[in-house]
């Protein structure tokens, strides 16, 4: 997603409608709907008539959230730790990041074996492909086997995949820093490190910072997920009232779920903005009133008040039980046990096409949604020149209610989407895919309302005064500018998408998420190695033919 | 002290950047290197400081054949060469007092040229060194603060931490103006006699090298033109340096 923000300027410009672009689109329409087809089978009921009564309730107890002293007391318990969760989750995958993408880079390699550096910094990053293909809720659940039931897993399941995430980007950014001064330096008789460490890392230092930042808003809404497995805080709360059926206190629950939320998108945005629009870094820091010693120092006194606060029990990373546990799991998950995936070759392959078909099918209701909705939800757009208030009165209350629901699709985590789609849908994958379609439209809309408030306005004010009609604006100024990157947005999230099957199937919605929650729950690691197996060709597969739609859509943007 | 034995530079097939060069450089001498742009200065630089071995011939550096040496001896020779660039290749990132500092970083032990980036170490050298430089006080800011006249007296000051034997520099005022280019070329030149340091410059103006340096040695085409005493050169021969080249 980084690497999709830096390159839109390059997406700004028109999309060149070719035949090869049709071509794709067409193709990826009819994968959309064949894959809808199949996800309602006809010869199966699908909807649950019998669980309205309990949807029903759950939507009656909005009206009565529970206030008490005492569960707000609790909930409030539960917001921090979650939100201490996601702090020290980033903080430590950035320091993985930084670390492996040190290790990952080509220019570390050059440095100290120039001879290997591309083997060695591909095999890093090769190595780098795993952790970062499973999603955290799955190293949340192995986390869970190794450490039990400890705030640890909350951390360490956001730092890994996050991390590895973070080692791609930081390894490219220093590939990409030019090597005259490291140069210099080594002519100078510096040692290789040394040179590094001066040549390079100072370059991409303020880039590390500022995409740490950008990462979280992510990380708090995974640490919500982390919880609803068990490693505390606000997920865990939900859960908890989830099991119980007492709907009020799900509300109090999502709606601290909601406010937080709204603060790490909005710390997010208003950090990332400054650190992208600072031209030099000296202007930056003379026009706050703290120094980057003051802001160092309070971002010192949280992360380290977080760390504490959670409470876990950092031994266990180096603790011999740990190790033996780790031991055991590998032993008994070899061989990989394929009979869990089904009998024959064709079940196991209906279980991949179904995790499949779920993802499709999500991120079709995801795109369709956040397209629309980031339209609804723009500022700029449909607004006439005039600033009369009266007039803007009406189309600024329709921003505000847009943004708010978008932002309630993504506060609510995909399994919680998930079990009330389940309330009235039988399990399988269209509960899924609703879901995280649901979750996900959040996700893009908010991405895509801000292409469309960052779009150039010009050409738009020329087709208006030629006199064209609001469709003709839309479909000539407006929907060029912006389907591009709409596209490769929708691309991204697809692979998310794919990744987060396993987050539904494990409440049940069915697809390889489910066969993984029914392997953990029986201790049939074999089987449970197969299924992650099957699962991470499948995440290369999509990540592959992702990157090559974006390739080519970039390559007809940039024509 | 220098020494280049009948060394030539290939890049590809068209043909040779260099080539027949041989000379020798003796302790304390000022040579100014000249020739028009594309005559092979920057490669013949770049020999010098181990930074490219030549396609044929030699390098001796202080007795020593640099191609002949495994990497941490060549380092240890590498650290009594210290080199200034045209486009100074400093640090951007970093203020003024590790930029200086970066000169130290082939003696340093690693641990101590990290610790010196959140520490700063060693600065009340760096102060000296940066007044004898003229930019004393400047020493905590960015270096992106700085102009490019000042940005090459940093420079220069990371070469005098280094404190090396022999001082290269390759256009070392190409991008400054000249009022500056002369500052430059007299603070570089009277440290290094001061110190008793060698110094190889390239330089494009005839004019700076005549005033400052005592042997010049004129490149052309890949090829050593001539290589005399400053005060031997005449007109003719920096006519015939500077003339179109297709005529030879
Ligand atoms: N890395 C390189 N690859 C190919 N050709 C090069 C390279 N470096 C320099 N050259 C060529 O060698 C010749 C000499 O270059 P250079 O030493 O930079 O000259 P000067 O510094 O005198 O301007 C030029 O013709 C240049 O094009
Ligand atoms: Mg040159």
């Amino acid at each position: 997603m980084f690497g999709l923000k830096t390159q839109k300027r390059s997406y700004l410009y028109s999309v060149n409608p070719n035949g090869k672009t049709l071509f794709w689109l067409v193709g990826l329409v009819v994968i959309v709907v064949v894959a809808i087809a199949l996800s309602i089978t006809p010869d199966q009921p699908w909807l649950n008539v019998g669980g309205f009564n309990q949807f029903w309730g759950f939507w009656v107890a909005a009206k009565t959230p529970d206030l008490s002293t005492s569960f707000l007391q609790l909930t409030t318990v539960s917001t921090l730790q979650t939100l201490a969760f996601a702090i020290c989750g980033t903080v430590t995958s950035l320091g993985l990041g930084f670390g492996f993408g040190v290790v990952a880079s080509e220019v570390w390699w050059q440095a100290i074996a120039p001879r290997w550096s591309w083997w060695l910094s591909r095999a890093v990053r090769t190595g780098l492909t795993v952790p970062r293909s499973l999603h955290e809720a799955l190293w949340g659940l192995l986390c869970v086997e190794l450490f039990g039931l400890d705030s640890l897993v909350g951390i360490v399941a956001i730092a890994i995949p996050f991390g590895a995430i973070a080692a791609k980007v930081f390894s490219e950014l220093m590939d990409e820093v030019p090597r005259h001064s490291f140069e210099a330096l080594r002519c100078g008789g510096a040692k290789p490190i040394a040179a590094f460490v001066y040549g390079i890392l100072p370059a991409v230092s303020g880039d590390l910072l500022s995409y740490g930042l950008y990462r979280f808003d992510c990380a708090i809404r995974s640490a919500a997920v982390l919880g609803i497995i068990g490693a505390g805080g606000l997920g865990y709360q939900i859960r908890l009232s989830l099991q119980s059926l007492r709907y009020e206190q799900l509300w109090t629950l999502l709606g601290a779920l909601f406010l937080l939320t709204a603060m790490g998108d909005f710390w997010s945005a208003a950090l990332t903005r400054r650190q992208t629009n600072v031209v030099s870094r000296s202007k930056f820091r003379s026009k706050i009133p703290f120094n980057s010693i003051g802001y160092g120092a309070i971002a010192a006194v949280v992360i380290t008040t977080s760390f504490i606060w959670v409470g876990a029990d950092y031994g266990k990373l180096l603790s011999p039980v740990t190790y033996s546990r780790l031991g055991n799991l590998l032993v008994a998950a070899w061989p990989p046990d394929w009979l869990t995936l089904g009998t024959a070759w064709q079940e196991a392959g209906e279980v991949m096409l179904d995790t499949m078909l779920m993802s499709v099918v999500a991120i079709a209701i995801a795109g369709l949604g956040g397209v629309c909705f980031a339209f609804l939800g723009s500022q700029k757009l449909g607004q006439n020149d005039t600033s009369n208030f009266a007039s803007s009165i009406l189309p600024r209350a329709r921003t505000i209610a847009v943004r708010g629901f978008l932002l309630v699709e993504r506060a609510v985590p995909e399994p919680v989407w998930a079990l009330l789609c389940l309330f009235v849908l039988f399990p399988g994958i269209l509960p899924g895919a609703i879901a995280l379609g649901i979750h996900n439209m959040g996700v893009l809309g908010r991405l895509m309302a801000e292409v469309v408030d960052n779009i150039d306005q010009r050409p738009i004010q020329a087709l208006r005064h030629t006199g064209a009609s609001a469709t003709a604006i839309f479909f000539y100024g407006v929907l060029p500018q912006t389907l591009p990157q709409f596209l490769g947005y929708i691309l991204y999230r697809w692979e998310v998408c794919l990744r987060a099957t396993i987050v539904v199937g494990l409440v049940g919605a069915g697809g390889l998420g489910r066969i993984i929650a029914e392997a953990l729950s029986s201790f049939h690691y074999a089987g449970l190695a197969s299924a992650l197996i099957a699962l991470f060709a499948l995440t290369l597969a999509a990540d592959t033919l992702s990157q090559v739609l974006r390739r080519h859509l970039q390559a007809n943007a940039a024509e | 002290m220098l020494e280049i034995r009948g060394a030539g530079q290939r890049f590809n097939e068209a043909g040779w950047a260099l080539r027949d060069i041989s000379l020798g450089v003796a302790p304390g001498e000022r040579v100014a290197l000249i020739g028009p742009s594309g005559a092979g200065k920057s490669t013949l630089l770049s020999w010098l400081n181990g930074s490219r071995f030549p396609t044929v011939g030699e390098i001796v550096v202080l007795g020593q054949s640099l191609h002949r040496l495994n990497t941490s001896r060549r380092r240890k020779v590498q650290r009594q060469i210290g080199t200034i660039y045209q486009q100074f290749h400093l640090i951007n990132n970093l203020s003024v007092l590790h930029n200086v500092n970066a000169g130290r970083l082939g003696y340093w032990p690693l641990w101590k040229s990290i610790l010196s980036l959140l520490v700063p170490v060693n600065v009340p050298h760096c102060r000296q060194l940066l007044d004898q430089v003229g930019i004393g006080e400047q020493i905590y800011k960015p270096l992106t603060q700085l102009s490019g006249g000042q940005q090459q007296r940093v420079a220069i000051a990371r070469v005098l931490m280094q404190n090396p034997q022999i001082v290269l520099a390759d256009e070392p005022v190409s991008s400054l103006d000249p009022e500056r280019s002369r500052a430059i070329v007299d603070l570089l030149t009277q440290l290094c006699s001061d110190r008793g340091k060698t110094l190889v410059a390239s330089l494009h103006t005839v004019d700076l090298a005549q005033k400052y340096f005592d042997r010049a040695i004129a490149l052309k085409n890949g090829r050593l033109l001539f290589d005399k005493p400053m005060a031997a050169v005449t007109s003719q021969d920096l006519s015939q340096l500077y003339e179109s080249q297709d005529q030879d």
